[in-house]
């Protein structure tokens, strides 16, 4: 990868990244760490990286150093025992994507990321497969998990008001 | 040879059902069958229970078949076509059928939406507004025209030191000349330490030979005057390596090439008998270093300090001789006076001779 595709790469994915991450993690500062990390990463390795496969290069780059992080910092909780009495209900949202952001911190995190990957970035299942080292089947499950998991939180908030 | 058994005649027994047993087995399972009657009966049964394939059908296949995913909807699997529908899974006719269902059922419907309002959709507004620190310049081009400032400031330094070590020595040491076949001058007069003359026979004629040891830069000197009448016809830098003496004095001739102070200097022993040619030539000026160079790595020719076009013409020759395999050949012709006064040029197709012009064959 020259170096005005590793630019070019910056202009196109770095917004991407940025979103992903802050989703996932909720810290602008530490998303930007990332990004700045994920991106440092890259150019360490943009002899070896093709600019064909740098967008999910950079996507499993900024997964895993997110991951890293947050089990480092034990910056999020733990709900992979997922339980519906978890989710509290008393703030009041203004809108759906309030609700929405509610609901996805409420998911595991290997779910928030594939459901993220999937509806940001429109990954296929392969591809998200290859970006969190899981298996399509995984990828499969787990978002279904998580659809269902929104749902339920969206429907419950639905039935409050 | 196998041991059929009380203990292993079952397996034996199989495979003879199955028609997987050797006949030769096959004789040694009868001999025991025959041994044992009781066996042999619960053979005959055995056999008896193989069932052969009988016409039986199902009769009911259509029942099981489906015209579409959504035949037998349930609670359970709906959620599962939502997803799989949002998630663009479904086929296009599985989602007419779908939608369709969907239409129809109200309660469906509402699970329906709520599932499309999972699907997350990307806040462009949120941007990562430092992108100028994660770019990054042509650093490859930096680092070369960094490494040209480099290279030309080593490239100065080497020059720097070349000019410097071939500045001749002889200003050095005070002892240039100033013309041609005159007598030598010496800009700084060396002090002279020792002196010492003596009367010699030279051409039947006496010369008065003055050796004299003088005190100067490094190295010493010791300058020798052949003088006739008080006539100085011939003045010597013998040099002495080791010590202000007499022992081993070295003769300097100086040789004027356009009157450029080309200084050659040679080493011979003092005494003719024991004269040696080791011969270190110095130049005085960067051109005659390159031609040194030049004539000594590419011409071959010794440390000339003077490059003849001649040579040149004859090494590319010969280099062209070697590539092609052609026998091309230039040559001088020397007169009965022993100087070259003709080039000649000889091939398979041309052959000439010309005169050589004197002067011009120094670059």
């Amino acid at each position: 990868m020259t170096v005005s595709e590793y630019n070019k790469s910056v202009d196109l994915f770095s917004d991407g990244i940025f979103r992903f991450i802050l989703k996932n993690i909720k810290d602008e500062d530490e998303a930007k760490d990332i990004v700045q990390d994920t991106y440092e990463k890259l150019w360490i390795k943009a002899s070896d990286v093709s600019y064909l496969k740098v967008k999910s290069y950079l996507f499993s780059t900024a997964y895993h150093t997110m991951i890293d992080k947050i089990r480092k910092n034990k910056r999020m909780t733990n709900i992979s025992d997922y339980n519906d009495d978890l989710a509290t209900y008393t703030d009041t949202y203004n809108g759906l994507n309030e609700v929405l952001d509610e609901a996805l911190k409420q998911l595991p995190d290997v779910q928030r990321s594939v459901i993220l990957l999937r509806d940001y970035e429109g990954y296929a299942y392969n591809e998200i497969a290859e970006i969190t080292n899981l298996s399509e089947s995984q990828v499969k499950v787990y978002i279904y998990r998580g659809r269902l998991a929104l749902k339920k939180y969206i429907g419950s908030i639905e039935a409050l008001v | 040879m196998i041991d059929i058994n009380i203990n292993n005649y079952e397996a034996y027994l199989l495979d003879l059902a199955e028609g997987e047993l050797s006949s030769a087995d096959e004789k040694l399972l009868m001999l025991f069958l025959d041994k044992n009657p009781e066996i042999k009966a619960e053979h005959d049964h055995f056999e008896l229970e193989q069932v052969s394939a009988e016409n039986i059908y199902f009769e009911n296949k259509s029942s099981l078949k489906k015209t579409g995913i959504l035949d037998d909807v349930s609670s359970n699997n709906f959620d599962e076509l939502c997803i799989a529908r949002i998630e663009g899974d479904l086929k296009n006719k599985e989602i007419t059928e779908f939608d369709k269902i969907i239409k129809t059922n109200d309660d469906k419907e509402k699970e329906y939406n709520l599932f499309k309002l999972t699907q997350l959709s990307p806040d462009k507004n949120r941007v990562f507004q430092n992108k100028k620190s994660l770019k990054r310049k042509e650093v490859k081009t930096r680092i070369l025209s960094k490494n040209y400032t480099v290279l030309s400031i080593a490239a100065s330094i080497i020059i720097l030191i070349g000019l410097y070590l071939l500045i001749p020595k002889e200003k050095e040491n005070a002892i240039l000349v100033s013309e041609l076949n005159k007598n030598i001058k010496v800009e700084k007069l060396p002090e002279i330490i020792k002196e010492n003359k003596k009367v010699v026979e030279l051409d039947s004629k006496k010369v008065s030979v003055r050796k004299i040891a003088i005190k100067d830069n490094i190295p010493k000197q010791i300058q020798e005057v052949k003088e006739l009448e008080n006539s100085i016809i011939e003045e010597q830098i013998k040099r002495e390596i080791t010590q202000i003496a007499f022992i081993d004095p070295v003769e300097i001739k100086y040789n004027f090439v356009n009157n450029e102070a080309a200084l050659n200097i040679v080493y011979v022993s003092f005494d003719k008998a024991q004269k040696k040619d080791i011969v270190i030539e110095e130049s005085n000026s960067f051109g005659s270093y390159l031609a040194q160079s030049f004539n000594k790595r590419i011409l071959k020719k010794g440390n000339k300090n003077k490059v003849e076009l001649f040579d040149i013409a004859q090494v590319s020759l010969e280099r062209v001789n070697k590539l092609t395999g052609s026998k091309m050949s230039l040559e001088r012709v020397y007169n009965e006076n022993g100087v070259a006064d003709r080039t000649k040029f000889n091939s398979r197709l041309l052959a000439f001779s010309t005169p050589i012009k004197k002067d011009k064959n120094l670059l």
